[in-house]
Formats: structure tokens, C-alpha cells, sequence
């Protein structure tokens, strides 16, 4: 039974009464072309040869290789640092918070390039910390954790605005009940918050993996473009379309269709999570 | 209200200007393709071309040659194309996407460091112990010509010379102008990039590489094939072969062919 | 088993400053809607912090403001069922109950087993099995008490335990409350907003106005010299 309040939206099947009618349908269906047949089209331009051939060439393995092993690295420093950001976020009100809520949002607004200038600014070598870091012989730009640096700033807020507003769906009065019920504030957190909100945290996680996956003027700019060390898909697409643009396409291809498969992790992991659990906690 | 009607005034001439009439050539228009290191000298020719033929729109887009051409085989609208290299044009001219092209200056390349000089570079035998090296992509002009000079050091410097210092390389940028950039920015150690690019840097210092070893990059201007300001673009390449067009490209450390 | 509170507190609009106590059995609060009832049961919980005052429970002060003690929930000894029962989506029914018993260290095996026991002796031991999303409102009632019983509170806060669930069934938990609140003889705050639910129970009623305790004393009492309107509607029907 459904706490009074709730109201249910059926999907699928049937007219629906209140949904758009076939004027306003007409507006949408440009937009839907226009995100769908270049997809299409990408697919189409490779013949399976062309798209071997692409694979093959040596730009593609480090380059994937480099893009797994950071994009990874990233959504776990996400993941780690953003989780307790987020519960803060949700949980806590005041000055501190809107801020940090500010804070969090602006890699969103600000463009990639400017992100990988300030990045520089800040841990090139005469950026703000430039004297410390080198005095601790430590060197950011042009390395591969440059190009982790600028991963988690670009993808930060995509997780943390998920997972807060996870966090916000989660009913006050549960927390309330497992206090009373002998849980400490964080054993209330990892084994009643967490838990539910979890699906809401898994779609943002996907989200700040596809962002990272993409990241492409703060890492030229920041880190740099060195196969192998710093060239990731992205990179390695823009410098493949000065060479062969074949090969360019096959990256491309590959990149999208990894892309794909985390939308499709996306949409069905609430679902599957409800399935297994029993839940009734629909994510959108 | 009044801001919504300048909104839709600039929606309705935007929109106006992206649907010309496809029939009627544009004579006031003229758009070049340029390799990113005339950037300065094209510049100033722009202005004075605007001036000379009044009602004339000079738009320039600058960028590596390769992406430039890149874009051309690709369809873009461009009327004339100047390479920092033969290589990209003569793959114009073999797709025949360009009419017969000439060569209207000459850059060669130098060495540039960070005013501190921190890896106190001074000569090109130094790059070797440079720690951050930056060159342009193994595609773009600027670096075909890196790896040629370093390449033709052989002889001189030693066997192993080319590979050492490439593997000094920190950073392949997509043009010279990036390559530079990461120098005033003080990050790279050293880059190599063209003559012309060195003059109006910020904060670096120049080191010269020996004349024998070094590379004379031609740089050729054709007139893009099926161009609707063929006059234009006539008009345009001699200007910048005229007298007038050389003083300004030798004052950007551009040297006449 | 006594408790006893006195707070003050002010919460957006609303100035909450009510004296309430209670010993074996439950206590009944009546109000209007936005009174403060769920912030008074929300305040002894330990939700909220009053600006004064303090709350016994069991002859322990969990708050006093003036002594400077304030314990967190976890350590008050109350069991709270919100509004809607609040049972954990994502556990199952036998888990929900086992909760309490997670703090105490208990393994997932003794958990469940107390959770069993606890079960029987409240007389849902059929849903031991069931995942809670298919219960109906009368039987998330039983679970919600169940686990808030496997705390072993010394004070009961229930807020509209009846509230969500059509007549049959409301008549069932009627007396199903009525009877295991006398027999496990806990003390209780119950938030109800039916005379029939306050009449069953057999409870000690308070009135709460705006914040403040308007009346108190036996369902009889105020139904026979109600202070204000709302208690003379209230046991009109």
C-alpha cells in the first residue's frame, strides 16, 4: 500500500489523457532526429574491415587502456569523497551548505577549457602551488594524474547532485525510527539511507563515468597529449581525425557504444534493484 | 518587451544570414583557412584588405593545417587555404579540392624556452637533457618539421640524437600556437615552434637552431576549388603576394620565397 | 515506569511548550492540525532540541536543559512508529524486526530468532516471511510495533497508528493496540485524531493548541466539560 499522497504515473500503453497531444508531439520529434540519426549514422560509416582496421591501429589500445584505467580511478575518488558531500548536502542546511551546493555545481557551467586553464594555474609549475609541488618533486601537468585531476573536477557534480537528491528522496522519519531503534548517526546512514538510496547513487555514478569518459578540453589543456600517457579516447579521436579518419571513426564508434552500454547500466539498474529487493522506490 | 524583440531580431537575422540565397554569388564575403601560425600577420592583412576593398568581410579561421585540411575534404565553406606545409595542400590538389597553388612565404623553426629557462636549454644539443619537451602532433606542419630537423641533426649531434629527445616529449600539441602556449605558461621546459610564432611570444626567450640542420617550411596559398568569390579570393592571394603583403609577413618573421 | 517531560521549543511557526507525562499505559494526545503533536513525539524522540526544559523517562533524564544533558536517540530507550509506520523498504519483514538488535551485536542468526520470538508474541508471526511492500496498512501496524517492541522501550511514541487504514481494519488494530499496550503495561504517547481510537485505548487524554496543553484528564472528563471547541467536537462524534 502506498503512503497517502503519492500519486502513480502508469507507463506504457493506453491513450493517455493528459500526456501531449500530437501538435505538440510534432516539436519533440526534430529533437529526438536530431540525437538519434547521428548515432545511427556513426554505426553505418565503418564497414566491418574499416572498423577492424581501426582497432588495430596503435593509437586504439593505449588509448582505451588509458581512458579505463583513469575513468575508473576518478568515479572511485567520486565516489569516495562525493557520497559524504552529498549526505551532507542533503542532510544539513545553512549558509555552509548552499555554498558548497554552489561550489559543486559550477564545473557544470564553466567550460571544459577554462576548467583545464584554472587546473593549471593552480598545479602547473608556476600555478598557485607550483614552488610546493616542485619543491616536493612533485610534477601534475602532463601526467596521468593530471588527467584524473581534471576527470573528477568535470564529473564531481554529475554524482554528487544524483546522489544528493538520492539522499533527499530518502523519508526523514526512517532515520528518525532506526535512531530510536539503537543506531548511531553513521550506522544510521550506512545501513538505512544508503541502502535505499543506492539505485539513485548507482545512476549518478554511471553518469559521472560517462562525463569522465568523455572529459576532453581540461585534459588537452591540463594534461596534455601523449599516447600512452595522457592521450585518452577523446584525445586520441581528435588526433586520429588528422591521420585516418577511419581509425577516427572505429574510436568513435567504440566510445559511443561504450557510452550506450552505461545509459542502458543506467535505466535498468533501478529496475533490476527493485526486483531483486522487492522495493517499490521508482528512480527515474 | 523590448528585450524579447531584440531577442527575436537577432533569432530572425541569424536565421536570415544562415539561409542566403544559393544562386547569387557573394562578392562581399571572402572566408580563408589559415594555418594558426599567420594568425598575427593575417590578422593585420585582414584589416588592411577591409579597408582597401570596402564592404568586403574577411573571416579567417586559423588552426592546424591538417585540421584545416581535414575540414576542406570534408565540405567546409572555405574559399582560400593556406598550409604551413606543402604535404596538406598537395592533398588538396590531388582530391582536386583546391585549383594549383603557390608559395607565398617561408618560416623556419626555432627553439623557444621560458623566460627562466629552468632547464637552462641554450643550444639544441641541450634538449636532450630538456624534462619536459613539447612538440607539435606527429600530423601537424610544426611537428613534421620538429622531427625533420631533429632527424637531419643525425649527422651532427649523433646516432641516437632524434630518439633521445623525443623521448623528452611531454606533450604533442595539435599547433604551434598551443606548443607555445604551454612554454609562457611555464610548463614546458622547451618547444619547437615556428620563427614567426617566437617573435610575438609572451615571456620566453629564443634559441636558435643551426642553420644546417634546419628546415624551410614553404607555405602555400591556393584558391579553393568551386568558389563563390572566385574575384575575392584572386583579389585576396595577390594581395598577399603583393609587396605590401611580404613587408607585413616579414614583419611577423616570415621570410619571402 | 513513569516518564515525564516539559519542553520548549520553537520550530518554524510553530512555539511548542507543553508539560506531559504518563505512567503504565498509554497517554493519549488530541489536537488540531498543525498543533505540534508529531513535533511534541518528534522532540522526546530526540529529533529535536528544546530550548528548555527537560524529558525522564523510566526515572533517566535523557534531556535537561539545565544540567546539560542531551542524549542522542539511540541511547533515549524510546520506540517511535511515525505516520506511515516508517518499515524499511529495503529489508524484508523478519529483518525490519531484527533491527533493534543490530546495536546490541546480536549475529544475523540470533537476530532473526528474536525477531521470531518478538513476532509471536505480538501476533504476526504469519509475516515473518513476507517482504514489506506487500503488507496492508494493518499489518505494517503490527510489524512497525513489533520492531519498535524488540527495542524494549521504556516509552511508546505512536503517531497515528490508525490514521492510514480503511474501517475493518482499523477496528481490528484497534484492539489489537488497546490489548498488547495493556498487557506488555509500557507507557505510551499515541497522536490520535478519532474519539473511537482515544475511547478504546481508555487512555488519559491531552489536548494540544497551538503549541500549548489545553486540557487534560480521563476521556469522560473532558467529554462531559470540554475547555474548547475542538474537545467538544472532538467527542461529539
Amino acid at each position: 500500500m502506498r503512503p497517502p499522497g503519492t500519486a502513480t504515473m502508469t507507463r506504457g500503453g493506453g491513450a493517455h489523457r493528459d500526456g501531449p497531444g500530437r501538435a505538440l508531439l510534432m516539436l519533440a520529434a526534430p529533437i529526438l532526429l536530431l540525437l538519434g540519426v547521428p548515432l545511427v549514422a556513426l554505426a553505418v560509416a565503418s564497414s566491418p574491415s574499416d572498423l577492424l582496421a581501426g582497432i588495430r591501429s596503435p593509437v586504439f589500445a593505449p588509448a582505451l587502456w588509458l581512458s579505463v584505467r583513469t575513468t575508473v580511478a576518478s568515479v572511485a575518488v567520486v565516489l569516495v569523497g562525493g557520497t559524504p558531500l552529498a549526505w551532507w548536502l542533503a542532510s544539513g542546511e545553512g549558509r555552509a551548505v548552499r555554498i558548497a551546493e554552489a561550489l559543486v555545481d559550477l564545473p557544470i557551467v564553466i567550460p571544459p577549457a577554462v576548467v583545464g586553464i584554472a587546473l593549471l594555474e593552480t598545479y602547473g609549475r608556476s600555478g598557485l602551488f607550483g614552488a610546493q609541488l616542485t619543491a616536493l618533486g612533485i610534477q601534475v601537468p602532463f601526467t596521468t594524474l593530471a588527467v584524473v585531476l581534471a576527470q573528477v573536477v568535470v564529473s564531481t557534480p554529475f554524482y554528487v547532485q544524483a546522489a544528493a537528491a538520492a539522499f533527499r528522496r530518502v523519508d526523514r522519519d526512517l532515520l528518525l525510527v532506526a535512531r530510536t531503534l539503537g543506531q548511531t548517526r553513521r550506522g544510521t546512514f550506512l545501513r538505512v539511507a544508503l541502502p535505499i538510496a543506492l539505485p539513485g547513487l548507482v545512476g549518478g555514478a554511471a553518469l559521472a563515468w560517462a562525463r569522465a569518459l568523455g572529459e576532453f578540453g581540461a585534459t588537452l589543456l591540463f594534461a596534455g597529449n601523449l599516447p600512452g600517457t595522457t592521450q585518452t579516447m577523446p584525445l586520441a579521436i581528435y588526433a586520429a581525425l588528422e591521420s585516418d579518419v577511419k581509425v577516427a571513426v572505429a574510436l568513435s564508434l567504440v566510445l559511443a557504444g561504450a557510452s550506450v552500454l552505461l545509459l542502458f547500466a543506467l535505466r535498468m539498474a533501478p529496475r533490476a534493484w527493485s526486483a531483486f529487493h522487492g522495493t517499490t522506490e521508482e528512480h527515474a | 518587451m523590448t528585450r524579447l524583440r531584440a531577442l527575436v531580431a537577432l533569432l530572425v537575422s541569424a536565421s536570415a544570414v544562415a539561409c542566403g540565397d544559393p544562386d547569387t554569388p557573394d562578392l562581399g564575403r571572402l572566408s580563408v583557412y589559415a594555418a594558426s601560425s599567420l594568425t598575427d600577420a593575417f590578422g593585420e592583412l585582414e584589416a588592411m584588405f577591409e579597408t582597401a576593398h570596402p564592404g568586403t568581410d574577411v573571416s579567417i579561421t586559423y588552426a592546424g593545417s591538417q585540421v584545416l585540411r581535414l575540414q576542406i575534404e570534408q565540405g567546409a565553406g572555405a574559399d582560400v587555404f593556406a598550409s604551413a606545409n606543402v604535404e596538406q595542400m598537395r592533398a588538396l590538389e590531388r582530391a582536386d579540392l583546391v585549383e594549383e597553388s603557390r608559395v607565398f612565404a617561408h618560416n623556419d623553426l626555432v627553439i623557444i624556452v621560458p623566460e627562466d629557462n629552468p632547464a637552462r636549454i641554450e643550444s639544441l644539443e641541450d634538449l636532450t637533457h630538456a624534462s619536459r619537451l613539447v612538440l607539435g602532433t606527429a600530423n601537424a606542419p610544426v611537428g613534421q618539421y620538429a622531427r625533420q630537423v631533429l632527424r637531419q641533426a643525425g649527422p651532427t649531434h649523433g646516432e641516437g640524437f632524434e630518439a633521445m629527445v623525443l623521448s623528452r616529449v611531454v606533450s604533442e600539441e595539435p599547433n604551434s600556437r598551443l606548443a607555445r602556449a604551454k612554454v609562457e605558461l611555464g610548463e614546458a621546459d622547451a618547444a619547437i615552434v615556428y620563427r614567426s610564432d617566437a617573435g610575438a611570444a609572451d615571456r620566453v626567450r629564443v634559441v636558435p637552431i643551426p642553420a644546417e640542420v634546419n628546415v624551410v617550411a614553404d607555405y602555400p596559398i591556393a584558391m579553393v576549388s568551386g568558389t563563390r568569390a572566385g574575384e575575392t579570393a584572386q583579389a585576396w592571394i595577390e594581395f598577399v603576394e603583393s609587396p605590401q603583403g611580404r613587408s607585413v609577413l616579414a614583419r611577423h618573421g616570415f621570410t619571402a620565397p | 515506569m513513569s516518564w515525564r517531560a516539559a519542553v520548549r521549543l520553537r520550530i518554524g511557526s510553530l512555539e511548542l511548550d507543553a508539560e506531559v507525562q504518563g505512567r503504565e499505559g498509554p497517554v493519549a494526545v488530541i489536537g488540531p492540525n498543525g498543533s505540534g503533536k508529531t513535533t511534541l513525539l518528534r522532540t522526546i524522540a530526540g529529533a529535536f532540541r528544546p530550548d528548555s526544559g527537560f524529558i525522564e523517562i523510566g526515572g533517566v533524564p535523557v534531556f535537561d536543559a539545565s544540567r546539560g544533558i542531551d542524549l542522542p536517540p539511540e541511547r533515549r530507550g524510546v520506540g517511535y512508529v511515525p505516520q506511515g509506520y516508517g518499515l524499511f523498504p529495503h529489508l524484508s519483514v523478519i529483518d525490519n524486526v531484527a533491527f533493534p538488535l543490530i546495536s546490541k551485536g546480536a549475529s544475523r542468526a540470533v537476530r532473526q530468532e528474536g525477531s521470531r520470538r518478538t513476532m509471536e508474541r505480538t501476533g504476526c508471526a504469519h509475516l515473518t516471511r513476507r517482504a514489506t511492500h506487500g503488507l496492508s496498512g494493518g499489518e505494517q501496524q503490527r510489524v512497525a510495533l513489533a520492531r519498535a517492541l524488540a527495542a524494549e522501550p521504556g516509552l511508546l511514541l505512536l503517531d497515528e497508528p490508525l490514521a492510514a487504514l480503511d474501517a475493518p481494519a482499523r477496528r481490528e488494530v484497534r484492539t489489537y493496540l488497546a490489548s498488547h499496550l495493556a498487557r506488555e503495561r509500557l507507557p505510551a504517547l499515541v497522536v490520535s485524531h478519532e474519539a473511537r481510537d482515544v475511547r478504546a485505548l481508555g487512555a488519559e487524554v491531552l489536548v494540544l493548541e497551538r503549541g500549548r496543553v489545553v486540557q487534560s484528564g480521563t476521556v469522560d472528563a473532558l467529554a462531559a466539560s470540554p475547555a474548547t471547541d475542538f474537545v467538544a467536537a472532538f467527542f461529539e462524534a
